[in-house]
């Protein structure tokens, strides 16, 4: 069983470790061009990122440990 | 399990819901209206419900709010392998698999087998989504439009 690692980088992308399908919002499946997706909703080349995060950072702290 | 949950008791099988993590897909409500019923309170109710049946609906959950266990020796989940990672248009993302979601640091924030992860950057609940796309009118480019310019 491969485990899918979700790195939340502060700021930043998501980093995928591991394998991983990857299904596009034209719903067909493409062999991944990179493991680093867009988070900040940014990126001019969805789904990867692409450095659109980088001018201002985009309030990506993480919720879940601020409020745990 | 992040935040508060519940944990709601059938016969062979028990199903937990964390509300944190809901976003309101609904496949719940379609798969088992009986026993997924958000006029009623409680809005889960497992009475009579067949265990296998409901335990392939709650795996419909992209975002995981829904969990089950089995209590009669049934199977559980079985998580997606290989994993795999969704974009939903205008939307999350809906992974699927063993999912580790960690800090650069390595701090594990949650241990899942379906995630709706935050696309847009706007979520007050990162990583994870809650409907904030929705709020912000987040918008994937258009499909391109067919050749010739002619319109379907």
């Amino acid at each position: 069983m491969d485990v899918i690692r979700v790195v939340v980088s502060e700021e930043g992308p998501y980093r995928l470790e591991g394998p991983f399908r990857l299904v596009t919002v034209e719903r067909s499946e493409v062999e991944p061009q990179s493991n680093v997706l867009c988070r900040c909703g940014a990126s001019q080349t969805k789904p990867y990122c692409d450095g659109s995060h980088l001018p201002s950072g985009f309030g990506g702290s993480h919720d879940q440990e601020a409020s745990a | 399990m992040t935040g508060a949950y519940r944990e709601y008791l059938g016969e062979g099988i028990a199903i937990s819901w964390d509300p944190s993590l809901c976003i309101h897909v609904g496949e719940c409500l379609r798969g088992a209206p009986q026993v997924f019923d958000t006029r009623r309170r409680p809005w889960i109710a497992l009475d009579g419900a067949d265990a296998d049946h409901v335990a392939r609906v709650v795996e419909r959950c992209p975002s995981g709010a829904l969990a089950y266990r089995r209590t009669d020796g049934g199977p559980g989940e079985q998580p997606v392998d290989p994993p795999s990672v969704r974009a939903v248009r205008n939307g999350p993302y809906f992974v699927r698999g063993e999912i580790e979601v960690v800090t650069e640091d390595g701090m594990a924030l949650h241990r899942a087998t379906r995630a709706a992860l935050c696309r847009c950057g706007g979520s007050r609940n990162k990583p994870f989504c809650d409907n904030t796309h929705v709020l912000m009118g987040f918008r994937d480019p258009e499909p391109d439009a067919p050749r010739g310019g002619e319109r379907e």
